[in-house]
């Protein structure tokens, strides 16, 4: 059990060419990195890929393009690139994050130096600001650490204490303690300002904020508060049998929500309790019954059902039923939303027109890799198809995930039941995922 | 076995004064950093000392520096303390720690470098025996025990068990689960295994003995048993209970492992079995507090009348205190004296005073003494009260101070013959034994 050994050659294929000279040469063709379902995640040039399991142990592995010839090899952890800014591109390649003890390590790419242990009073899954990055913080006093200059910590502002709950509101920070104390801190001037006691859950706007009173953890008042009055609107009862912490039947995930728009609170409670909305003022507003929703960043809210999907707006009696039999398998894609109807993808506009076919036979795992090109798993198999033409490329079968990185390529898992050589981590070259021989009809691109 | 790697750390460090103090009976500044911290930890590792400063809203500093010389400050956040590989501490390499999460770190004693991870695959928190370190993975890392005869070397670690969770050792008996619910025994000596005990819910150990609580389905009654490991004899305790309080809470060996106490903390009353198995007369009211070495038990009825009852004897023994028996802190309600074996100490107010366990008259020790003091030898102990460290001399009361404006102290064992070391705003400093108690 030597700590840092190299397993690489364990791992990788003998195409992967391990022991190449040239890193990106082995990665010019597919190849298979773990035999184990492993974590892949890129930083900088260089490929982390980890295994964090209770029994095949736990290791990382970090190398330049695909990571098929590692340079650092760790038994023992699995780091991860440590997300600390707004834009995954600023974020420093020599900092990794140990999900497990939650510790920041600056790490040696080249294997050179081990990786030391930095800002251990730090945990390492900040919530990125425009200020820097926020930490939860192994303090005592359970403050919170804005730290503007990471990952110099010298000019680090703690904001709160014995925080328990947030959320970040563009440059506010609503925070609450562990004695219920409701607090914002404006990020940009470090002001802090109370805002009510006695709160056991919220959910903010800008403006406002959505609180549960910490009267009784079963049943609790839920109401209003417009921060620029300090007034409270009851809005409604909290049940605790039916408003669950995390609400699978909204994408917002909670019960009880404000929605985007920040005019209207949400109910969207276990079914089969009706939905509900309501405005600022705890007036009933109008919203369609329904299985549930979803939500669009822009206010709009899709209400599904088993047998009619319609879109609808809170306060709105008019709904607009869509043109798509169910939600399964839809996502929100900009304005609109794209949904698997009998196996082939539709552009559903929210409106309330038609759909239109993009392409056909494709999965729910599906990726736009460009305006022409879906990369999805249909069948079990790996596919890259051209939607103008339904042209596909067949990249490998008993496929179940993958995960494409523009400029470099796509990493997918593979896996048979039983297990069989060849299950794990791949890599696919981008050089190799787009047809070269799908027939232009168009004209618009030819590869 | 780390020799050689604490002399390179101490030549790493600089350290090139001999151990001895150049003047050992004047106080030593060891840490010299101004600091608002509150609190402080110190360990000792090899020839050198570690010392945490901590306070509640920035984070822990680590200082690391020879016995006698400036400590440097070597990481900061993190609570390390030394990594304890060998059954002596001074044999410890000063340089590798281990972190409250299990993970060894190579310390740059000069305070360059950060902590640098070592070994991510083991466990710091492993188990230093008479022949070698017993190594898990980390937190998380999976199930495994290996024994390390020489480590980090890994060419002779034999695995012990694909399992291996929960390890205790005791002289040269390791015990662990080699299951979810079995118990295994290896000697240590003689390499040999087997499986002690099945259907394990919870279990303590002697080196020859395992007490242990069968499992049972919700709140049925479960029984306890004690099994002897060299012949597999097992014995029932007792009545099957429910109590959900655990070993070594409500059941404990005596301190010479000849007995079983069970206190479950009720009106059941207390009692003793022997190794066979068999009641032994002991006749001690109330709820069980603290076994005492000599087969005794220390115990308080439901009005906090505190009892003192030896194995055998015709009845308890009703001591000159009281305590809360529904205590509101965590503040101990009473000391085990480790000058003394025939009393207790309790604390009334900022009095010390000592309680025979014989059952006479409790007698005033010494005043303004904080919850936190240490004995120095039978006559001398040191407390910090009101921010002034100071010794007390217990036969006529004189008080000896040494340094004001304190918030912390630390010494080093249950005695303070190695000295002590106090934190104030300018740093940490250190009391050499001579210091502490006033050459005759």
């Amino acid at each position: 059990m030597p700590a840092m050994r190299i397993r690489g050659c364990l791992l990788i294929a003998v195409l992967a060419g391990c022991g190449d000279d040239d890193p990106l040469a082995a990665c010019d063709q597919p190849v298979h990195l773990s035999d184990v379902g492993a974590s892949v995640a890129r930083s900088g040039d260089d490929t982390f890929i980890t295994v964090d399991d209770i029994l095949l142990g736990s290791w990382t592995q970090v190398g330049p393009a695909c990571g098929a010839a590692p340079t650092l090899s760790i038994e023992g952890m699995a780091l991860t690139p440590a997300r600390v800014h707004l834009d995954p591109a600023d974020d420093d390649p020599t900092i990794a994050c140990h999900g497990e003890d939650q510790q920041l390590y600056r790490i040696d790419p080249t294997g050179d130096e081990p990786p030391r242990l930095l800002l251990p009073h730090l945990r390492c899954d900040p919530i990125p600001t425009r200020h820097g990055p926020l930490f939860d913080t192994r303090l005592q006093d359970g403050a919170l650490w804005l730290v503007p200059d990471f990952p110099d910590d010298a000019t680090a502002a703690p904001i709160g204490a014995d925080v328990v709950q947030v959320q970040l509101v563009d440059d506010l920070l609503v925070h609450r303690d562990s004695d219920g104390r409701l607090a914002r801190t404006d990020l940009a001037t470090g002001e802090t300002t109370p805002l009510r006691g006695g709160v056991a859950d919220f959910h903010a706007t800008a403006t406002h904020v959505l609180v549960r009173s910490d009267v009784d953890p079963d049943t609790a008042p839920m109401h209003v508060l417009d921060i620029a009055t300090g007034e409270l609107a009851y809005i409604g009862l909290y049940h605790a049998d039916e408003d669950r912490g995390y609400s699978a039947r909204s994408t917002e995930e909670r019960s009880w929500a404000l929605d985007p728009t920040g005019r209207y609170v949400m109910h969207t409670p276990e079914y089969p309790t009706p939905l509900a909305a309501f405005d600022l003022a705890g007036r009933p507003a109008a919203f369609p019954d329904g299985e549930s929703v979803r939500v669009h960043p822009g206010g709009v809210y899709v209400v599904c059902s088993a047998d009619a999907v319609v879109a609808a707006r809170p306060g709105d009696p008019d709904v607009i039923p869509l043109d798509m039999p169910t939600c399964q398998y839809s996502s929100f894609v900009g304005d609109h939303l794209e949904a698997i109807v009998d196996g082939d993808l539709y552009h559903v506009p929210l409106d309330g027109s038609p759909r239109s076919l993009l392409a056909r036979e494709i999965g729910s795992v599906r990726e736009w890799l460009d305006e022409h090109h879906i990369l999805t798993i249909y069948g079990g198999e790996l596919l890259t198809v051209v939607a103008a033409t339904n042209y596909r490329r067949r990249h490998t079968s008993s496929a179940w995930n993958f995960r494409a990185y523009p400029g470099t390529g796509v990493f997918f898992w593979v896996a048979h039941y039983p297990a069989t050589p060849g299950d794990g981590l791949w890599f696919l070259p981008e050089s190799r995922i787009f047809p070269t021989l799908a027939p232009c009809t168009t004209g618009f691109y030819c590869r | 076995m780390m020799r050689p790697l604490v002399c390179l750390a101490l030549l790493v460090a600089g350290c090139d004064e001999t151990p001895a103090c150049t003047d050992p009976s004047a106080p030593r500044r060891m840490v010299d950093a101004a600091t608002s911290a509150t609190h402080l930890v110190t360990a000792w590792a090899g020839d050198h000392a570690y010392y945490v400063l901590d306070e509640p809203s920035t984070p822990a500093s680590l200082f690391v520096g020879p016995r006698c010389g400036e400590a440097r400050l070597v990481a900061r956040g993190a609570r390390l303390m030394p990594a304890r590989i060998d059954l002596e501490p001074a044999d410890d390499d000063p340089a590798l720690a281990c972190s409250e999460y299990g993970r060894f770190y190579r310390l740059d004693l000069g305070g360059e470098q950060l902590p640098a991870l070592m070994y991510p695959d083991v466990s710091c928190r492993s188990t230093p025996t008479g022949h070698g370190l017993l190594v898990r993975h980390p937190l998380g890392g999976g199930p495994g025990l290996w024994l390390y005869p020489a480590f980090p070397d890994a060419a002779g670690a034999t695995q012990i068990d694909e399992y291996g969770l929960v390890v205790r050792v005791r002289g040269d008996a390791a015990y662990f689960y080699d299951t979810v619910y079995s118990v295994a025994r290896l000697d240590l000596a003689t390499g040999e295994r087997s499986t002690v005990a099945d259907d394990v819910n919870e279990w303590i150990a002697t080196e020859t003995h395992l007490l242990w609580r069968e499992n049972a389905d919700g709140d049925q009654p479960a029984r306890v048993l004690l099994t002897d490991a060299s012949n597999g004899t097992q014995h029932a305790l007792g009545s099957p209970t429910p109590e959900p309080t655990s070993l070594g809470v409500t059941w404990r060996f005596d301190a010479n492992d000849e007995y079983v106490v069970h206190g479950p903390g009720d009106d059941a009353g207390i009692e003793a079995f022997d190794l066979r198995g068999e009641p032994v007369p002991l006749p001690a009211p109330g709820v069980l507090l603290d076994v005492f070495p000599g087969a005794a038990v220390l115990s308080r009825d439901a009005d906090g009348q505190l009892f003192f009852t030896r194995l055998r004897a015709p009845a308890p023994v009703a001591l000159d205190h009281r305590i809360d028996p529904a205590p509101t802190d965590t503040s101990p309600q009473f000391y085990r004296s480790p000058v003394a074996d025939d009393r207790i100490e309790v604390l009334r107010g900022d009095e010390l005073w000592a309680v025979p366990l014989d059952g006479a008259a409790a007698s005033l020790l010494a005043r303004d003494v904080d919850l936190h003091f240490a004995w120095i030898d039978e006559d001398h102990l040191l407390t910090l009260f009101d921010g002034v460290l100071q010794t007390i001399s217990v036969p006529d009361g004189e008080r000896r101070v040494h340094a004001k404006h304190v918030r912390a102290f630390t010494t080093a064992g249950e005695l303070s013959v190695d000295g002590a070391h106090y934190l104030r705003e300018d740093g940490v400093w250190y009391l050499p034994p001579s210091a502490l108690v006033p050459a005759e």
